[in-house]
């Protein structure tokens, strides 16, 4: 089920430079997300910025309120940056696939790379509240302590929270993917019955994808790429698919056949 | 008074009201099915369909760029095939019209394109894209010579018994040539404008940002040239003339219909709001009723009437 809606502005809240959370009333959309969808949202009314701009869902109540996490990067954003309570904003959504289930007797690993924590900690919430005694590990890191921007609500998981930063000022001294490693092998977790779900810039996935599949261990990963419809028309947020090397290379939406695409499916270039 | 009548007849065939869909801006139909009543609009026109699939262009493909978008998809589509065996059973439950358009790298490709729709039920009319600026073959190489306009509109005229409308090209010296081209190979109709030919370029990498270099422009920065496309052409031509071009709400399409279109055409504006043709049939029957005007054809070309000055 897809809506289009109007939804209301409830608080703007400034998480760090240039980081924002909105907090959304949209019931519509809120009883209907699930991680890793995304929602599509009108920035202005008209003229400029024209096209809508695509969020991943940080988090809902399940009934009235969704949230959203972003970083100013440019006027779309500027704008969303600056909306007050009360503000009206034009929504589509739920759109987008989302992360596959994890099943009984097997462990979660979420990894989030800077603002690529937004779909995994709505999974992450998800799991928690459907099952606490889910084993599940929380990766979080960033370049720099000052871009862990939802550290304080990671604290409040109930699944065991590791971070990293590029250059130490806190928790593990590197890449979030070396996190990883630490991490299986310090937990003793044992590839078959470990599925990774991540989202991150571009490089970390990459590197996570190589790591997953020498690995032999299950990975989604949530892509982001500028999408002018969302909804599967404009094609013009296609990524290169190819899951089966022997075989040609194709293009996939990442708005409708993704935004979650299995590692080792999609070419980074 | 009774509510207006918003139908129009072009070619022949009857729509129920003169706002459609632009090709490549509503996917085959199904796309936004969930979120817009589809039952309202006049005509779906589909994404340009080849005889075979193409994959379209490497990412990146669309750039925002001031009130408007580039894009360089690259007629990736689904094939003819594929569309009717596959989208055709859900357009034909619909009461809105359906508009195939369709592409070749040759005139023969064209011809044989056309042709696979003679047996096909429920495709009301063909739109031929002879403009697109963004494949190598094809497309804008005919529809930016009077020549090739002609002979490729002919090649498609003989092939089909199905009404055939012209898509043209903004990127001429004259769409006027163009488009007298098309009418004297048999065209029925004519639908302006494509896309205008863009570039942006990122000033961090120092290299063009879509993979194919440049795209075509489209949203409501080009529609002025459109507008004025339409008004020229609609002069010259004695076939109606479809307006497309950066149409956002009723006041663009007014635009457009005084301009001399018969029909207009939305576009990237589906990207902003999916029901922005819904808005549009809701709105123009508002229109004609509080301007007690009985039917919507008395609105087509009134910006033309005073003639002295026209150049």
């Amino acid at each position: 089920m897809i809506f289009q809606t109007k939804s209301s502005v409830l608080t703007n809240q400034k998480l760090g430079e240039d980081c924002f959370k909105l907090i959304l009333s949209c019931p519509s959309l809120a009883k209907n997300c699930r991680p890793g969808q995304f929602v599509h949202i009108q920035v202005n009314p008209f003229p400029y910025p024209l096209l809508r701009r695509a969020f991943s869902v940080y988090t809902t109540d399940g009934k009235k309120t969704l949230e959203i996490v972003f970083k100013v990067v440019g006027t779309g954003t500027l704008q969303l940056s600056q909306k007050k309570t009360g503000d009206q904003l034009d929504l589509l959504g739920p759109l987008g696939n989302s992360f596959t289930e994890l099943k009984k007797e097997e462990t979660g690993i979420m990894l989030a790379g800077g603002l690529g924590i937004v779909p995994v900690y709505f999974y992450a919430k998800v799991l928690e509240e459907r099952n606490g005694d889910l084993p599940l590990y929380f990766l979080y890191g960033a370049k720099d302590r000052s871009e862990l921007y939802c550290l304080e609500e990671t604290r409040q998981l109930k699944c065991k929270v590791f971070y990293s930063t590029d250059n130490g000022s806190f928790g593990f001294k590197g890449y979030l993917t070396q996190l990883l490693e630490e991490v299986i092998a310090k937990e003793k977790l044992s590839p078959p019955r470990v599925r990774l779900y991540a989202c991150g810039p571009e490089p970390m996935l990459a590197r996570l994808s190589e790591y997953a599949l020498a690995q032999g261990l299950f990975c989604e990963l949530s892509l982001e790429v500028g999408m002018p419809c969302g909804m599967g028309t404009c094609m013009g947020c296609v990524v290169k698919y190819q899951p089966d090397q022997s075989q040609e290379f194709s293009y996939k939406r990442v708005c409708c056949e993704g935004p979650i695409f299995k590692a080792g499916q999609v070419i980074f270039d | 008074m009774t509510s207006p009548d918003l139908s129009i007849s072009i070619a022949g065939v009857n729509f129920q009201n003169p706002v459609m869909v632009a090709s490549g801006t509503f996917g085959y139909g199904d796309e936004y099915a969930p979120i817009v009543d589809i039952n309202q609009i006049g005509a779906i026109v589909s994404k340009t369909l080849t005889l075979k699939p193409r994959p379209g262009h490497p990412p990146p493909r669309t750039f925002e760029t001031p009130a408007g978008m580039l894009n360089a998809i690259g007629l990736a589509n689904i094939g003819i095939d594929k569309f009717i065996a596959e989208k055709m059973p859900f357009l034909r439950t619909k009461k809105c019209a359906c508009i195939v358009n369709i592409a070749g790298q040759t005139i023969e490709e064209y011809a044989e394109a056309a042709s696979r729709f003679n047996a096909v039920p429920g495709v009301h009319m063909l739109e031929v894209n002879i403009s697109s600026p963004n494949v190598k073959k094809g497309c804008m190489e005919f529809g930016s010579s009077p020549q090739l306009t002609y002979e490729c509109i002919k090649a498609v005229k003989e092939a089909t018994k199905i009404p055939v409308m012209a898509k043209l090209s903004p990127n001429v010296t004259s769409i006027v040539e163009i488009g007298l081209a098309a009418e004297e190979a048999g065209a029925d109709c004519l639908s302006l404008i494509n896309t205008i030919v863009g570039m942006a370029i990122d000033i961090k990498k120092k290299k063009p940002v879509l993979s194919n270099i440049t795209g075509g422009l489209s949203g409501p920065a080009i529609r002025p040239v459109g507008v004025a496309m339409t008004w020229k052409v609609y002069q010259k031509v004695k076939i109606p003339v479809v307006g497309i071009g950066g149409i956002m709400n009723l006041p663009d399409a007014l635009e457009y219909i005084f301009a001399g279109a018969s029909a207009i055409q939305v576009g990237t504006a589906n990207y902003v709001d999916p029901n922005t043709s819904v808005k549009i049939v809701a709105g123009l029957g508002k229109y004609l009723e509080e301007n007690n005007i009985c039917c919507f054809k008395e609105l087509i070309g009134l910006a033309n009437r005073p003639t002295e000055f026209i150049s």
